[in-house]
């Protein structure tokens, strides 16, 4: 079971853009095999600092370890896993 | 004559045997028992004969064979090799350079073969025994041998490929051996350098070093570290000594070339500090970060950027940098509340030794901000435009539905006309005919209004019972065709024939077309790119250049999208290329155009008005409101500068009410219009007229005072009241209520009060019984 957290800064096209590729893309290929959490970092600033985001959108798999991040744009999959060190299905 | 002769053998009995038995025979012998021995020998001595042991601990009797035949002196001696291997091993004889191989077997018969080869050499000196091993048939392979001799040849094989330099020495430093490698880099021949004492190839300069790496431990291994090599024969290298350990042992040294990886590092290091200081004084934020997303660096900016000291930034987790594209947005979480907005680009480097990546951030939140008020801004000129727009296009509408409906209504009343008459004369066959031919007349007719107006893509208007215009549907389309060729042409000419309502001129060339442009009107250019004195793009140039606006559409080759974009960029409405060229493509392609250049011409216009309204009242003709208090402003700030006062003039129209009353809104808006056009007949040119509001008006007067204003109004309210004012068969006359005050820049008054005085000099004129000026 993957775990997931996605940090957005605030609700912009942007933000909603990253959250849906990255639902898309573990829908596709990790159904029933994750939990994906999403944190607004204007809404739940202390969360951002207890896991000091630095940038967003920014996606961590906290679980299983090691704990991956990545950065940016999230709408190639091969490097969003790459990126979060899931293998694929 | 004595004959010389020198064996070379390490084993003591050998060289005894052969010593007593030589100079039994009248030799002068000479032993050595190994091949520097020799070496040194031969340095001053000559012999006639030599006789080499193959199998020798030091220099082995092969290479000793090729040294000896390098020497001058010795070409023509007469060498002969006496091997214990024979049968283990092959001699190659023209390898070596021997003139003889005897095997080693029991001393006597070894002994008459030497005698033979030296009396068949006298008599047939240079003859080598080719192929034959004297002596071989009193010899067997051992196998013991044979594997030893396999385990040489593997390592000697080894020795020739590496890339390290091997040396061999004996205990005190004299060189026995040299691999290829070492050889390539000592500034000796292998002849000299075999026997020598090695640390002759080094320079006096490196001499010290050299003695105290070797002295430094007899028995153990030494080397000199690596960032201090050594230099030798204009390389680098690093030099490590391998004692053998043993009795009178023997040293391996070995010698590594590190030059090209000295320059390498040192150039690296160069381009490191550029680097460095390329990011840093970049003023992008650049971070990097490792594989697993560790920030291993961050520039000055970055700290800024991201409000964070390098201490508590570097060995954070920034991420994986992912890119879509040339670039990415990513938010910043910058100091307390603020997000910034950063547009990321991502390389791969290599970042000591390690792939990393490098991450270029460039702060656009301000850009970002702008671009959002452009863009609001924009939609709300767009919205005001297209409002604009749409009325324009509505009255060409009704105006176009007016038209047809006045042109379609003539010959479709003849037509139900005729019908009628036709059913009537049912029994005449001869006026039977005549309406079904004045029938097909009208019916034709209509025919052709109906495809004129669905041609329709081009207007102009005809003045219509003097008051308004109509669309003039059957107006000509004037087109010129720039063509060279005349095949060309009357392909072109065809098609547009075709569609009908069209004239069409030509011209031959650039020069051609241009003169026509400028003398006749052109309502449509179709151009042939390839022309006799240029081509399509210069034909553009020439238009912008004299600043014609006129659609032009550019007839191209087979497949040249290319051409086509240029063209269009520079200018052309429209391109066909020559094989899709029919009457669909050239009609839709004109329509397009003609659309175009309407549209361009609206937008114009619309842009046109809609500055005009931002300072203007529409119906006057006058400023409005708010540029009155932009100028009032400005005026007043220039009165405190050069002490010249100024008067402004509060005015409205009396009874205005009435009038709209009694006559409507639309004779109101002619009154107003008209007093736009005496107000501004009336002012002079340095004053400022606006309409204030619905019917009130205010007038700046610059350079005057009091007396002055009330003269110049005096005469306006004259002016008013004998102008015969006409509306629909009625006439009527207006007055008009002014009040004035003066500013002199004295007193330190504000905008609000000026105006607030002009006010009560009016609202005065007014209770005073109007048409007056206070």
């Amino acid at each position: 079971m993957y775990e997931i957290r996605l940090y957005t800064a605030g609700r912009t096209p942007k933000s909603e853009r990253a959250v849906r590729d990255l639902k898309v893309l573990l829908e596709g290929d990790f159904e029933g095999q994750y939990i994906l959490q999403v944190i607004d970092v204007m809404e739940r600033p202390e969360s951002a600092e207890r896991d000091d985001v630095l940038a967003t959108p920014l996606a961590i798999k906290v679980s299983p370890l090691p704990e991956r991040r990545i950065i940016g744009d999230f709408t190639n999959k091969e490097n969003v896993l790459k990126g979060l060190g899931i293998q694929r299905a | 004559m004595k004959k010389k002769l020198l064996v070379i053998d390490d084993d003591p009995v050998v060289l005894r045997y052969i010593d007593l038995l030589f100079s039994k025979e009248g030799y002068q012998v000479v032993k050595a028992e190994h091949g520097l021995v020799a070496l040194d020998i031969l340095k001053t001595y000559t012999p006639d004969v030599i006789l080499v042991d193959m199998v020798m601990p030091n220099i082995s009797g092969k290479k000793l064979c090729q040294l000896i035949r390098e020497r001058e002196r010795l070409k023509d001696v007469c060498l002969i090799i006496l091997s214990a291997t024979v049968a283990e091993e092959k001699i190659d004889l023209h390898e070596l350079g021997a003139d003889a191989c005897i095997a080693k077997g029991p001393y006597e018969e070894t002994a008459q073969h030497i005698f033979a080869v030296i009396d068949q050499q006298d008599a047939i000196p240079s003859q080598r025994f080719e192929g034959k091993i004297l002596g071989i048939e009193n010899v067997y392979p051992r196998r013991v041998t044979k594997e030893l001799l396999g385990v040489k040849k593997h390592f000697e094989r080894i020795l020739e490929e590496i890339s390290e330099g091997i040396l061999e020495l004996t205990h005190d430093g004299r060189v026995l051996y040299a691999n290829p490698a070492a050889l390539s880099l000592i500034p000796m021949f292998e002849g000299e350098f075999i026997g020598s004492h090695f640390a002759a190839i080094f320079g006096p300069e490196e001499q010290e070093r050299i003695e105290k790496l070797v002295n430094a431990g007899a028995d153990e291994p030494k080397a000199n570290p690596e960032d201090t090599p050594i230099r030798l024969n204009g390389y680098l290298v690093t030099l490590q000594i391998l004692p053998m350990g043993g009795d009178k042992s023997k040293t391996v040294l070995i010698l590594r070339d590190v030059t090209d990886q000295k320059l390498f590092e040192q150039r690296i290091q160069k381009n490191e500090a550029q680097l460095a200081e390329l990011i840093n004084k970049n003023v992008d934020a650049i971070v990097i970060a490792d594989r697993e997303g560790e920030v291993q660096f961050v520039n000055p900016a970055a700290t800024d950027l991201f409000a964070r000291k390098r201490g508590r930034f570097v060995g954070k987790q920034f991420g994986f940098p992912l890119m879509g594209g040339t670039s990415t947005e990513i938010e910043v979480l910058s100091s307390g509340e603020d997000v910034r907005i950063a547009d990321m680009l991502v390389t791969e480097v290599k970042w000591e030794g390690k792939k990393a990546y490098l991450a270029s951030l460039r702060d656009i939140t301000e850009r970002k901000e702008m671009e959002e008020d452009l863009r609001m801004a924009n939609r709300k000129i767009l919205d005001q435009q297209k409002a604009v727009i749409d009325e324009e296009r509505l009255k060409v509408l009704l105006q176009m539905a007016g038209a047809t409906a006045h042109e379609i209504n003539q010959p479709l009343t003849a037509l139900l006309g005729d019908l009628d008459l036709l059913k009537l004369s049912s029994d005449n066959p001869e006026k039977q005919a005549k309406y079904i031919s004045q029938l097909k007349i009208a019916g034709r007719k209509i025919a052709n209004t109906v495809k004129n107006i669905s041609h329709i893509h081009y207007y102009e208007t005809k003045p219509y019972a003097g008051v308004t215009s109509i669309i003039n549907i059957y107006q000509d389309l004037n087109i010129l065709s720039v063509e060279g060729s005349d095949a060309d042409f009357e392909s072109i000419e065809a098609f547009l024939q075709k569609m009908g309502r069209m004239k069409l001129a030509r011209a031959k060339d650039i020069a051609g077309a241009l003169r026509a442009l400028e003398t006749a009107k052109t309502d449509l250019v179709m151009l042939e790119h390839k022309l006799p004195d240029g081509n399509g793009l210069d034909f553009m140039e020439k238009m912008h250049e004299k600043n014609i606006e006129t659609p032009v559409i550019v007839i191209t080759g087979y497949g040249s999208e290319i051409i086509a974009s240029r063209l269009i960029k520079a200018g052309a409405y429209d391109y066909l290329t020559k094989d899709m060229l029919n009457l669909e493509t050239i009609s839709a392609s004109i329509t397009n155009a003609l659309e175009k250049i309407r549209l361009k011409r609206d937008v114009g216009l619309a842009r046109e008005k809609m500055a005009e309204m931002a300072t203007m009242d529409q119906l006057t003709g006058l400023y409005n409101r708010r540029y009155f208090m932009e100028a009032l402003e400005r005026d007043m700030a220039r009165v405190k500068r050069h002490g010249i006062g100024l008067a402004i003039s509060m005015m409205d129209l009396d009874y205005f009410k009435g009038i709209n009353d009694t006559y409507g809104h639309s004779a109101g808006d002619m009154v107003l219009s008209e007093i736009g056009k005496i107000l501004k007949k009336w002012a002079r040119q340095v004053d400022l007229v606006c309409r204030y509001g619905g019917e009130e008006f205010v007038v700046i007067m610059p350079d005057t005072g009091l007396e002055g204003g009330k003269i110049a109004c005096e005469r306006l309210r004259k002016m008013v009241g004998e102008h015969p004012f006409e509306y629909e068969a009625s006439q009527f006359q207006m007055t008009i209520s002014i009040g004035i005050a003066e500013y002199s820049g004295s007193e330190d008054q504000l905008l609000p009060d000026l105006i607030k005085r002009a006010d009560a000099a009016l609202y005065r004129a007014k209770n005073e019984g109007r048409n007056r000026v206070i």
